[in-house]
């Protein structure tokens, strides 16, 4: 069999084997890159190649980021930083008609910009937001789904784990990723508020002004947000700058926000503990699913397929603009039943090699499939965000749920119609570094 | 006999990841050491590989705790479809599979540390013997391996897959 065969019979199992035998992603790509490994090369070198990669993706310098971050965002989680931050954006914002949810999103975006998950994000949101506006009788629709897309930021606004992830598996920087992802992730967060807006303009009865605040409450709900938007000026001025590495920012961000929460006495060691074993847990997730993409990589690279398709891609008579979009639509299927991670770290090494050969700005690639991938975690079937937000939602169906989300699908298509025609609000503030 | 074997497993995932967290939060002490130290005078020596070796003890030695906290991200869309028993069988022939790898993992990470043992080889800035995280990280994938092996046995008499209480 031809090498390409193989590698054309590998992609097919793995698909199969993630959708129907449940076998975690990682493990998956792990298992059939190295049978596929054996079956191209022989079995004493894939042997040889599992036992150093094993060693060499573990021991990675660059990977060390990843704990760091999450360990930032857990820190910040068990301090109570998202009860803050929903408490200033409702001070500001809670009296205006659909304004608890414009709170929500803003609270979703601050917290985004300190941690990097979406599933974080929507679990913590949750549990602050929803009782609130079910308080005030905003409707199931407008409530969770603005809590849901919301959560979304998460993986949009950097510091962002996929951005990261992306970098390390592209060798693109991880700051030039970081600034790409400012503009883009602040545009959605305005369009989303634009959003609520509307609907709460089509429907009046589904967001009710809540009470009026003081100014004087407003100024005091006020410090609990600017701690955070220390830490989030420190991490990416400080990678902006160049004064430290990906993976000294999220050492100094995990410090100053241990330090910060220690100093407004927020956090204890038990707390502390309890962010160092959820980080632990979604860590060596990630760097499981590394471990099989490079291994699965490695198999792909010996097959000629990421090379022999960027070629074949390259080469035919369609317009750039029509492939990219084609891969847009590749990576919001994909999404769509696929978790976002293990979806790039698959389709990473076959597309990257296409789309720099027609001559793409790799950063602004990394932003565009984050965000369409990242569209998959609010749409069925697999939508992980909106199940955490419908099993967090008592008494709200998950059918709800998606009614909500696809208002907010309207605000990612306008995002990835801006980026496609305006490449630039993702390529400006890369170029200044 | 399998509750002994399930106590041990839990509680060796347990000490492996109490490590993990000590090598973690020494990541970020040595991260912030070596910039305070750069800033004021010379960077801390060896940061670079200090960081890759404790990272490694950190992603190696949580690998069991994370499986009992059912924490690796799975699709299995289709999987609802098919029949209980299918189901059953399913799960033991994926459990068995990742079993494997993760045994063939512990088994050739152990020959390359036995390899830069007999070999001497050192890192770069420090010159120490490495071998010992490469051994750790090794010793990981076998306590995985371990916890999906009693996943499977698990599995297949009819219980739940084994997780920490």
């Amino acid at each position: 069999m031809e090498p390409i065969t193989i590698g054309l019979v590998g992609i097919l199992s793995l698909l199969l084997v993630i959708l129907v035998l449940r076998v975690p992603v990682g493990f998956a790509m792990g298992i059939i890159g190295f049978i596929g490994f054996a079956k191209v090369l022989n079995l004493k070198a894939a042997y040889g190649m599992l036992g150093t990669e094993v060693w060499n993706v573990f021991s990675s310098y660059g990977l060390t980021v990843i704990p760091l971050f999450i360990l930032m965002g857990q820190i910040c989680f068990y301090s109570g930083v998202n009860e803050r931050l929903y408490k200033s954006a409702y001070a500001w914002m809670g009296h205006i008609r659909g304004g608890i949810a414009m709170a929500t999103v803003m609270a979703c975006a601050g917290f985004a910009a300190i941690c990097g998950s979406n599933t974080a994000t929507a679990a913590t949101m949750s549990t602050v937001a929803l009782p609130e506006m079910k308080k005030f009788r905003y409707n199931p629709i407008l409530s969770t789904g603005s809590v849901a897309a919301g959560a979304t930021l998460g993986v949009v606004i950097p510091p962002s784990v996929v951005l990261i992830i992306i970098g390390l598996q592209t060798g693109e920087s991880i700051g030039r990723l970081f600034m790409g992802g400012v503009v883009p992730g602040v545009l959605l967060c305005v369009l989303f508020l634009l959003t609520v807006y509307l609907m709460c303009v089509s429907h009046p009865d589904w967001g009710p002004a809540g009470p009026e605040v003081s100014f004087k409450e407003k100024l005091r709900s006020l410090p609990g947000s600017i701690e955070m938007i220390i830490l989030f000026v420190l991490v990416m001025g400080g990678l902006f700058a160049g004064w430290f590495t990906p993976t000294e920012a999220g050492a100094a961000g995990s410090a100053f926000a241990l330090l910060i929460s220690i100093a407004s006495r927020k956090m204890s060691f038990k707390k502390f503990t309890a962010a160092v074993v959820d980080t632990l847990k979604v860590s060596c997730m990630i760097m499981m699913v590394m471990l099989g993409a490079v291994i699965f990589g490695r198999f792909l690279a010996v097959t000629r397929i990421p090379f022999e398709a960027a070629n074949f891609v390259a080469a035919l008579p369609i317009p750039p603009t029509v492939i990219i979009l084609l891969i847009c639509v590749i990576y919001i299927i994909g999404g769509m039943v696929m978790d976002a991670l293990a979806l790039l770290l698959i389709t990473i090494p076959i597309f990257f090699p296409i789309v720099t050969a027609m001559g793409y700005d790799p950063i602004w690639f990394g932003v565009m499939i984050t965000i369409v991938t990242t569209m998959g975690a609010i749409t069925p079937p697999v939508g992980v965000t909106t199940f955490i937000v419908a099993s967090m939602a008592e008494d709200v169906s998950i059918d709800r749920v998606f009614l909500g989300v696809s208002y907010f699908m309207v605000a990612y298509a306008v995002l990835v119609g801006l980026m496609l025609t305006f490449p630039a609000i993702v390529t400006f503030l890369p170029s200044l570094l | 006999m399998m509750n002994i074997l399930e106590k041990i497993a839990i509680w060796i995932c347990r000490i492996l990841a109490g490590l993990a967290g000590t090598a973690l939060t020494l990541m970020i002490l040595l991260a912030c050491a070596n910039m305070v130290s750069r800033a004021v005078s010379v960077p801390v020596k060896g940061t670079f590989e200090l960081m890759g070796f404790f990272g490694a003890v950190t992603a190696a030695f949580s690998l069991g705790f994370s499986q009992l906290h059912r924490s690796h991200i799975a699709v299995g869309l289709l999987f609802k479809r098919f029949s209980k028993p299918m189901q059953v069988f399913l799960d033991a022939l994926s459990g068995a599979a990742s079993c494997a790898f993760f045994v063939f993992c512990a088994v050739e990470t152990t020959k390359w540390g036995m390899f830069l043992y007999e070999l001497g080889e050192v890192s770069e800035t420090l010159g120490i013997q490495f071998y010992p995280f490469v051994f750790a990280v090794a010793f990981g994938c076998g306590a995985m391996a371990f916890v999906l092996l009693l996943d499977i046995v698990r599995t297949l008499t009819g219980k739940e897959p084994l997780k920490a209480v």
